[in-house]
């Protein structure tokens, strides 16, 4: 039996799994801030250099090596970026909503994309251009399916995003906090009139993204290595998710993410691998000729 | 009143005119200005631009230390292209224009290279390059452009000699969407060509800014089925498509060799911390090779290299010294920053570089202005975590200590 499509299907679906896991921080930030975060590909970054530098011994804590096991290294990484969020959202991001002014959006556009900037500028200047790689979660390759073999760690990442995924979307749709998220993502002013603080909803939202961006970071980092713009191109394609399945949406962010998975894995062998990275937009044009807000997005209304 | 404002205030002008004119006289007076280029900062390859920039910055501080050129220090004056053509263009414009340098050497982007030559080439300002490879460059037959880095042509004549050398009758490639890459695939089927040899050979053109290519490579595993993979594409993505051919188990392995193109094991410890396993038994193609003796300031410039960060150097610093020794050299024999004068001076070159002596071919076509005798290897792995200088070097023959080894 040909297994060859069937190959080519779950290495697509392995990469959407892994897409979504980055696409998802990105949608919530906007969904419950309005904030188009262009600093999230770095958040990514964080994560995988934190690892590296919690497990490779080449840090040192008070003259002792750190060199923890990667699996003890990933939920730390994890915080550590979330902190960091929550950082950002306090410390620059707050003003939107605390402080009258004329152009919020314009604002936080303008911050992230500077932050970004000033975070791979500086992982360039601090960490140094070489790229990085920490120790593998799972060693060696496994068999898939007929040729299909795959990484360990390629599979472990796979199964930390459908870990978190389904982690998040139980968040959200299952505790109090996760609804008092998604009231304010649809109406600021009547959550707060029913006694929502949303000003600390923001906060959860960016720490939720910390934390997802992290865990991406980290996971991925022994297969795709860390480097000073790692996040570059996983956050554009983030960017095209979270619009394809819908600005704020979050199982159209899954959707859409598994998806482009599967349209740039067979595209690269049945179209032409050169035109891999650019089979995102055209999906995502074919997508919004159709249905303009995306695949699960929904029309919003505007006072 | 108003005068006696006015009146201050020219006198304030004419102060500063006088303390500024002679200050800015003396500065363009006691250097003679060269620029230097390389890719610094993202999307550029900001791993290997601060190598070359390394040996740019070595070969004028030798020159300064030796008295400098015409009886004046050099100053070099360094641009971050950014690996992006429209940012060369602007940067050298920029060099010429406003620093007034009287030359330029360094890039290592063919892409970028290409923009560059085309106002270096407008300008008159002679412009050597220090590792773009493509053969394009040299083949526009720009009176200003010279090179002494290696080129596509030459690398990918060595790379099917070694394929025929060896029996390998099906070749496939993966080379990066850039003037380089795909300047390397096309000059490949042109080697087969031109040396007659019995290769059937296919590639792909990818996009080096991917992250996954194991859907382009389980298609040559499943249905190519090469006995030779063969990648020009520049890390991270050269790193990549190494780890990823390893992890479906497609190369290297007993059935497809794995040959780098694009000589990624510039670092031993990025490399082998890098790739881990997969680095064994791949065959690179470098423009250096650690176990090969340099010339004597090769050397010199090589143990300089290991005092100051403990590993071997690659190619970069060597080239670009290279670049710079040529250019500085013209200069003082041309007894002028002229332009003309030092293009002849060039053009008249013959010292001796790190890596063999330089000189210019005054040829047409790809060896126009090119140092054809620039030396090129092909060495392979035969142990995980081994240096370049340990692996066994396959081509040329005359440096030749082994034969393709399978896993």
């Amino acid at each position: 039996m040909d297994y060859y499509l069937l190959s080519q299907l779950i290495n697509g679906v392995i990469f959407g799994l892994i897409y979504a896991l980055i696409a998802l921080g990105l949608t919530i930030v906007f969904s419950i801030m309005r904030v188009v975060n262009f600093s999230h590909g770095e958040f990514y970054m964080l994560g995988g250099y934190t690892l590296y530098a919690l497990t490779s011994g080449a840090v040192t804590f008070f003259s002792i090596p750190l060199s923890m096991p990667t699996i003890i290294g990933l939920p730390i990484a994890m915080v550590a970026v979330a902190i960091f969020a929550i950082a950002i959202e306090r410390g620059m991001l707050r003003p939107i909503y605390t402080v009258r002014m004329d152009r919020p959006e314009e604002y936080a556009i303008i911050l992230t994309f500077g932050l970004s900037l000033f975070l791979q500028y500086g992982a360039l200047t601090v960490v140094g251009p070489y790229e990085m790689t920490p120790g593998a979660f799972w060693e060696g390759s496994k068999h898939i399916l007929g040729d299909l073999y795959l990484a360990g760690d390629r599979l472990f990442a796979t199964g930390v995003s459908v870990l978190l995924i389904g982690i998040t979307i139980y968040f959200i749709y299952g505790t109090w906090t996760g609804r008092a998220l998604m009231a304010t993502a649809q109406n600021r002013v009547g959550s707060t009139v029913v006694g929502i603080n949303t000003v600390r909803m923001n906060m959860i939202a960016m720490a939720l993204a910390g934390l997802l961006a992290g865990a991406a970071g980290a996971a991925m980092a022994p297969i795709f290595l860390v480097y000073p713009d790692v996040g570059q191109i996983p956050v554009i394609k983030a960017f095209v998710i979270i619009v394809l399945g819908g600005m704020g949406s979050i199982p159209g962010a899954v959707v859409a993410a598994i998806i482009l998975g599967i349209v740039e894995s067979l595209g690269s062998v049945y179209i032409s691998v050169a035109y891999r990275d650019v089979f995102a937009f055209l999906v995502l044009i074919g997508v919004l000729l159709f249905r303009p807000h995306g695949l699960f997005g929904q029309k919003e209304r505007r006072a | 009143m108003t005068e006696v404002r006015n009146r201050k205030l020219l006198s304030g002008i004419a102060l500063v005119a006088a303390l500024a004119v002679p200050v800015s006289a003396v500065q363009a007076g006691d250097t003679i200005k060269i620029g230097g280029l390389a890719p610094l900062s993202s999307p550029g390859s900001y791993q290997q631009g601060p190598e070359l920039v390394l040996g740019l910055e070595w070969a004028v501080a030798d020159v300064n230390a030796a008295g400098g050129v015409l009886g004046k220090q050099v100053e070099l004056i360094v641009e971050d292209t950014q690996g992006r053509p429209p940012t060369g263009a602007t940067v050298v414009e920029k060099l010429i224009t406003r620093d007034k340098v009287v030359a330029i050497a360094g890039e290592y982007h063919s892409s970028v290279c290409k923009a560059e030559i085309e106002v270096v080439h407008q300008h008159g300002i002679p412009f050597v390059i220090g590792s773009c490879w493509s053969d394009s460059l040299t083949s526009a037959g720009y009176d200003e452009v010279f090179r002494t880095s290696v080129y596509s042509s030459k690398l990918a004549e060595n790379m099917v000699a070694v394929m025929a050398a060896n029996g390998i009758k099906k070749a496939a490639s993966l080379v990066e969407d850039t003037d380089y890459g795909i300047g390397i695939a096309k000059n490949i089927e042109n080697a087969i060509k031109k040396l007659n040899a019995d290769i059937d050979f296919q590639y792909e053109v990818v996009e080096k800014t991917s992250k996954d290519f194991v859907p382009i490579l389980l298609k040559y595993k499943t249905k190519v089925k090469p006995e030779i993979l063969i990648v020009a594409v520049t890390q991270p993505g050269g790193f990549l498509i190494l780890k990823q051919a390893h992890e479906i188990r497609f190369a290297p392995t007993k059935e497809t060799l794995y040959l780098d193109g694009t000589c990624t094991a510039q670092n031993d410890k990025v490399f082998w911390e890098a790739v881990k396993d997969a680095g064994n038994y791949v065959l690179m193609s470098c423009p250096y090779s650690p176990s090969v003796k340099l010339t004597d300031l090769g050397e010199k410039i090589k143990q300089r290299y290991i005092d100051k960060f403990d590993r071997q150097p690659n190619y970069l610093p060597l080239q670009g010294y290279d670049a710079m020794i040529s250019l500085l050299t013209a200069i003082k024999n041309a007894g002028s920053t002229d332009s003309k004068a030092i293009i002849k001076a060039l053009q008249a070159l013959k010292i001796p570089g790190t890596r063999g002596d330089i000189e210019f071919s005054q040829e047409d076509g790809v060896w126009h202005h090119q140092w054809k005798a620039v030396p090129t290897f092909i060495f392979q792995y035969t142990k995980v975590g081994q240096s370049a200088g340990d692996a066994a070097v396959l081509f040329p023959k005359q440096f030749a200590t082994a034969g393709i080894v399978r896993p």
